[in-house]
């Protein structure tokens, strides 16, 4: 018996001893709950919601576009077009439950479009817009081309709707593809509320979790979808890409709203990492709460959350020097749009890297004993 | 010094009665054989032996193909089968050699899935091979009465006991690094996040707990073989083995670890309580004596067991032939019974570039890898090197002309903040891999 109990004394001095140190008492001290429910109904919610809307503007501005193939009505359905491409920018930064359940973004917003086989759909008139065949073929940017590429003034673009021979066909489409939209913002706003419960009540960070879905939909839009798609490729920003410009790869190459539709990107990414509230701006419980509570630092041990806003603010301020369409300013070489790169670039590591570490999300189910 | 030797003959060839190595035998079958019925279960055949387009193969193994479908469910099958045949110790010696070669096969097809609980389970299962653990309550004994044998010399028990408290005493060696001891990492950073774990899970929030979980995690380690050894102890200390197990299993996607331990520590109990166990169902086997003139130590084994226990002890220290920072390079990092030791996080973006054709191209690993693979990736050094030489391989084919391939990359460790991991300014194309110091990791910037 008096081994038992050295045994035990042996555990109890190792408690003891761990426990006098002076940040013994500090705990982590967030509402993973309150973060969850303040990311599902004031980010995630009404951005879906916002999204509907939009479509819905836009639904029927094409049907009066399609009734009367009009300057007026070609105007009223570009502006629409814009107003649900803007909104599409902030909800693509949160695509998880129904909005991972449509993919958003691969279908609605995949850039460079592809005008040949748009043309080629036409023509034939039998296409099913589904079909791995047409992801360039469909979304903003197959609607970019069609309203804007097809004319250089307004009038040209209406009578490329009005073409006797083809009109009917060209119409056809563009209802087809503003249908496609409509569906998904129908299927999204449907079905959230059945799937916020579960997105709530997870509190944890296994592969699954509201917050591992979170932050890895928030790394994947920020670096693969903006500093990549809209901005690395078309001015050639990766350094071992140099040399190589690519202007008619920028998101909206048609429209030339490439830069108002990045910079809002840009703003929807920080409104999405502090929780913003999508309706009227307010600062809730946000990724940046979460890394403030775990006293996350970066390796100069600066407060990590200032670090990542600060650095994205220096983006977006590099991006409103730019006033041209980014296809213009990215046929330049070393162009500003590099800078805008390099400035995203360096975002990169703190959220993909110090964040995920900070928070220690997973990514599988599968067993794992610690790297 | 006869006295000592006399005393080691003892202790090494001393017959002892066959129980606590037949309930290891039948114990770790089972814990094998549910292991893999929980592995095809849970589809991970297919996810991480069939879906993969790419294996990061251990260098001088690249030998080693996963099977394909339906190879792979073959294999796993014949895995079980020969679990079955160690459990009922039926054609054991095969069954053993079988499980151990198809078992390490499987291991060592991608390294993406190392698990210091798989290198255990390989090398348990190597010393089962010769170990006697079919002369009784077996199928084995039952075929060929002249097999039957109630006691083997004590040191087929002692190795297993061996081996098991060095996995422990190793891991416990592994823990005694400053950030571990000082600042409960990575505890400090992995226990909130398990906050939501029912009724102990809000203590996670708090520091003391990580400290607490570090040092008692730590002096386990250190001292639990010797405390099972003892006999005063060792009651207590099964206790312990059990509550620490299952409160690892509780807090940590760590599968079947931690139910292995806590059935394999069942080869400390004595010989009397196993005994006991198995008089319920063959109490013939109560009364049984040794037979005259039983097997001894063999020379061959002798000097084979004393390389191999030599081996077991320096391969964890194997780290200290490279520079660098351990955590950071992972040079000698694996087969060293570093268990949940670090949290790490890494980033790469790869380039290729077509130097005659003056093209380039940014690589996306998730179009190439799995989530898993592309995390294990991220992270560690020669599984860089190797998907580089992958991606090389493939553009060089595809445009027959050189390529050379770069990688922009950052890793954490123990949420120290992001850091530059590999030097970007090396063509990763004309690089070896092997054993050699990786010159290309950038030193570990303080």
């Amino acid at each position: 018996m008096r081994s038992v109990k050295f045994f035990f004394f042996c555990l109890v001095i190792a408690t003891l001893t761990a426990c006098d140190n002076e940040s013994g008492s500090e705990k982590v001290d967030f509402d993973r709950e309150a973060f969850l429910v303040n990311m599902a109904d004031q980010v995630v919610r009404p951005s879906i919601e916002n999204f509907a809307t939009k479509a819905e503007v836009l639904t029927s501005a094409s049907v009066a576009f399609n009734e009367d193939v009009s300057e007026s009505n070609l105007s009223g359905f570009r502006d629409a077009l814009k107003a649900t491409w803007l909104s599409y920018q902030h909800l693509a930064f949160v695509q998880v439950g129904p909005v991972a359940t449509v993919n958003l973004r691969d279908r609605v917003n995949i850039f460079p479009t592809s005008v040949e086989k748009i043309e080629e759909n036409i023509t034939s008139g039998n296409y099913t817009l589904g079909a791995a065949s047409n992801v360039a073929a469909k979304g903003f940017p197959a609607l970019d081309y069609l309203l804007f590429g097809t004319g250089i003034s307004e009038a040209d673009v209406v009578a490329y709707f009005a073409d006797q021979e083809l009109g009917p066909n060209r119409k056809e489409y563009l209802q087809a593809l503003v249908a496609d939209i409509q569906s998904v913002a129908t299927s999204m706003a449907g079905s959230w509320g059945d799937y916020r419960s579960g997105f709530v009540e997870n509190l944890g960070t296994d592969a699954g979790s509201g917050t591992s879905l979170l932050v890895n939909e928030f790394n994947f839009q920020f670096d693969i979808r903006i500093k990549n798609a809209k901005i690395g490729f078309p001015s050639g920003g990766n350094p071992r890409t140099g040399g190589i410009l690519s202007p008619e790869k920028v998101e909206a190459y048609y429209s030339a709203w490439s830069g108002e539709l990045a910079e809002a990107a840009v703003k929807a990414s920080l409104a999405v990492f502090k929780g913003e509230n999508f309706t009227s701006g307010e600062n809730g419980l946000g990724m940046d709460d979460y890394l403030t509570a775990l006293d996350a630092k970066t390796r100069d041990d600066e407060d990590l959350s200032t670090v990542i806003i600060n650095q994205i603010n220096a983006s977006l301020d590099e991006m409103e020097k730019i006033d041209e369409p980014y296809s213009v300013v990215a046929s330049q070489e070393g162009s500003q749009l590099v800078t805008v790169y390099n400035a995203l670039q360096a975002v990169i590591p703190l959220i993909k890297v110090d964040m995920p570490s900070a928070m220690s999300v997973s990514i599988t189910f599968q067993d794992n004993d610690g790297d | 010094m006869t006295v000592i030797k006399n005393r080691l003959s003892y202790y090494f060839n001393q017959q002892k009665h066959i129980a606590p190595l037949a309930t290891f035998r039948v114990a770790f079958g089972v814990m094998m054989l549910a292991s893999i019925i929980r592995f095809w279960w849970n589809g991970w055949i297919s996810k991480q032996y069939i879906e993969p387009q790419f294996f990061f193969t251990y260098f001088g193994f690249d030998w080693i193909k996963p099977l394909g479908d339906p190879g792979m469910y073959i294999l796993f099958t014949i895995m079980a089968i020969a679990a079955l045949g160690i459990i009922l110790g039926a054609f054991y010696r095969w069954s053993a050699t079988i499980f151990f070669i198809t078992f390490t096969y499987v291991e060592l097809i991608d390294k993406t899935n190392y698990l210091n609980h798989y290198y255990f389970v390989s090398i348990i299962a190597f010393l089962l091979i010769m170990v006697p653990a079919h002369h009784a309550y077996s199928v084995d004994a039952w075929r060929k009465p002249t097999l039957k044998n109630f006691y083997v010399p004590a040191w087929f028990i002692h190795i297993i006991m061996l081996q098991l408290g060095m996995v422990y005493f190793f891991a416990g060696i592994a823990k005694l690094n400053p950030e571990w001891i000082f600042e409960a990492l990575p505890l400090k950073i992995w226990l909130p996040s398990r906050a939501d774990s029912p009724i102990i899970g809000p203590l996670l929030d708090y520091k003391w707990i990580a400290f607490f979980f570090s040092w008692f995690g730590a002096l386990y380690d250190l001292s639990i073989p010797f405390f099972l050894l003892w006999r005063k102890t060792r009651f207590a200390a099964y206790i312990t083995v059990i509550a620490f197990h299952f409160m690892t299993a509780a807090l940590f996607q760590i599968g079947m670890f931690p139910y292995i331990m806590v059935i394999c520590t069942l080869i400390f109990f004595s010989e009397g309580f196993h005994r006991s166990l198995w008089n319920r169902f063959f109490p013939e086997g109560g009364n049984a004596l040794p037979k005259p003139a039983n097997q001894t130590f063999s020379p061959v084994l002798k000097y084979f067991f004393i390389i191999y226990f030599l081996v077991q002890i320096i391969l964890p220290f194997r780290y200290a032939f490279y520079s660098g920072n351990l955590f950071w390079t992972e040079q000698g990092y694996r087969f060293s019974w570093r268990v949940m030791l670090m949290e790490k996080v890494g980033h790469t973006q790869f380039t290729v570039t077509i130097p005659q054709e003056n093209k380039a191209f940014e690589v996306y690993p998730h179009e190439y890898l799995t989530p898993v693979q592309h995390k294990m990736m991220n992270t560690q050094p020669d599984m860089i090197l190797q998907f580089a030489h992958y991606l090389r391989d493939k553009f060089e084919q595809e445009y027959a002309s050189n390529a050379e391939v770069f990688v922009e990359s950052y890793a954490a460790v123990n949420g120290k903040g992001s850091r530059p991991f590999i030097n970007p300014e090396i063509n990763l194309a004309t690089l070896k891999r092997g054993y050699q110091h990786k010159h290309w990791i950038l030193p570990y910037q303080q």
